[in-house]
């Protein structure tokens, strides 16, 4: 057997859905229930294939879908889930609190949302890291040198908290393979096209 | 369909219970299911017409012309919706008895006699849909007037249609399932679908359902991966584009997202929709040495067909 006879193999195996003409078509409802992700299992499958080998059905699902991303973004506006979250829970927060939990939501959320790039992600998280860095090593500084107390050895204080440093050489590291390979992929595909 | 970061959510959350983060991240991943579902019901209840309504009042009280949220019809509409919504996530983030536990104990239960486990997206959009019911029979002496029913009989009658629903090849269905990271059983393929047609077509997708299962069962989540990668690809060479919609990763594959989209694999495969460079090599030679040693080494020479 040999490469060329198993890309033969593939391309025999290939379905040929896309010369089908359909007679009869899945009911209304149950395209709409398609169309909201209603439906699991195996009756999704079968309407899925439907949908995508049959030019009619295919545009329904688009209006239907159409109008639903339209009616989503303008409940997802008007419902407020926070006030439902805080009646779920029965631990009251501080305001200083309630505006840490706010901003550290944000930023997960952001880090978290599929659409933010990878390397994007990558480096926000990085940079967030080497800020918290140079904050504590401000922070340290300024309140540990010279040494709080009088009886302390005259040898040069060792500002351990420097040595915080070496923490951002793993992401940075990282983000530098990251970029390398998102060239080498762009470069690829360019030199494909 | 659950993600990994689901996964660890729920997992989490059913171990530990309920933290901040956890319940926004839930809102995260399954409020757009949420705010679907929602949609669907008052769709399903009030028509097209009820729908636009809602769109309008929302809009009205967006742009603040409008009357107070809460009178009307349309502002009953809009109540039913959000109490759907609150009913919904209150139950799914109250600290004791909250719906991933109540998830837990039925997929376990369900588990245990060996019955079919329905997944928690499944679960949820049951709590919804009671939800959502459950306050417009509430509110059903004012909607009488209406002329709505709760459309469950008509509902009922497209499921039952499940094997009239036409497929030009039955062999696109098992690649739907196979993307959709579903589990088709290889043994169910090949008793039903290749001792009646032995072609490289029920062959291929025979090959790469015990894969799957093969990697599943052993937790080979990188090669699993690489096996989906492959999937894709390979559907994206066949069928008509009829779908503009593009799957936006691994966890929204399916053959409508990705037929007649002639992906190519370095720059849309491995570029966009994996973000990681995979070895197209690899699931090709698990795929030709899995045939090569099965009973259908013969259709790969190409001496029968």
């Amino acid at each position: 057997m040999t490469d060329r006879a198993f890309d033969d193999f593939l391309e025999r195996a290939k379905p040929g859905s896309s010369r089908t003409k359909y007679d009869s078509h899945p009911a209304d409802t149950v395209l709409e229930a398609f169309a909201y992700d209603q439906l699991d299992g195996s009756l999704l499958s079968r309407v899925s294939v439907h949908v995508a080998t049959c030019r009619r059905c295919s545009s329904v699902v688009a209006n239907l879908r159409l109008e639903m991303k339209r009616l989503d973004e303008l409940l997802a506006r008007n419902i407020d889930s926070d006030v439902t979250i805080k009646r779920a829970t029965s631990s009251a927060l501080t305001a200083p609190e309630q505006f840490l939990d706010g901003l550290w939501g944000r930023f997960r959320r952001w880090i978290d949302d599929a659409s933010t790039p990878s390397l994007v992600r990558l480096a926000a998280t990085a940079a967030s890291l080497a800020a918290l860095i140079v904050v504590t090593n401000l922070a340290m500084d300024r309140w540990l040198v010279p040494p709080v107390s009088p009886f302390a050895s005259p040898a040069p204080a060792s500002r351990w908290w420097v040595h915080l440093y070496w923490l951002l050489l793993p992401p940075a590291l990282l983000l530098c393979a990251k970029g390398l390979r998102r060239l080498s992929l762009w470069w690829k595909g360019k030199r494909r096209d | 369909m659950t993600t990994r970061r689901a996964e660890r959510l729920l997992q989490t959350v059913h171990e530990t219970g309920w933290s901040a983060s956890g319940q926004r991240a839930f809102v995260d991943l399954y409020g757009a299911l949420l705010r679907r579902s929602i949609l669907y019901h008052v769709r399903r209840c009030f028509g097209a017409t009820g729908l636009q309504s809602l769109a309008d009042h929302l809009a009205a009280l967006e742009s603040g012309s409008d009357q107070p949220r809460g009178t009307g019809t349309r502002g009953e509409i809009l109540d039913i919706a959000c109490d759907t919504w609150q009913d919904v996530l209150l139950r799914a983030c109250r600290t004791e008895d909250n719906l991933v536990d109540q998830w837990f104990s039925y997929a376990n239960e369900k588990g245990a006699t060996g019955a079919t486990v329905r997944d928690f997206e499944t679960y949820l959009k049951g709590a919804i849909h009671n939800a959502f019911w459950g306050n417009l029979r509430r509110r059903k002496k004012d909607l009488d007037s209406m002329g709505t029913s709760d459309g469950l009989e008509e509902y009922s009658d497209g499921l039952s249609l499940e094997e009239k629903i036409p497929v030009g090849d039955e062999v696109c269905v098992l690649w739907d399932r196979l993307l959709r990271c579903q589990r088709p059983d290889p043994e169910g393929i090949e008793a039903g679908l290749v001792r009646l047609r032995q072609e490289p077509e029920t062959v291929l997708v025979w090959a790469c359902a015990a894969l799957k299962k093969r990697h599943c069962e052993a937790g080979r989540k990188t090669a699993l991966e690489n096996l989906m990668a492959f999937m894709a690809f390979f559907c994206s060479q066949s069928g008509a584009k009829l779908s503009d919609v593009h799957p936006s990763g691994p966890a929204e594959l399916n053959y409508e997202h990705v037929a007649g989209k002639q992906y190519r694999w370095e720059k849309d495969i491995c570029g966009w929709l994996f973000r990681k460079r995979i070895r197209k090599d690899r699931p090709m030679a698990e795929i030709h040495d899995l045939l090569a040693s099965s009973q259908y080494a013969k259709l790969i020479d190409g001496t029968e067909s």
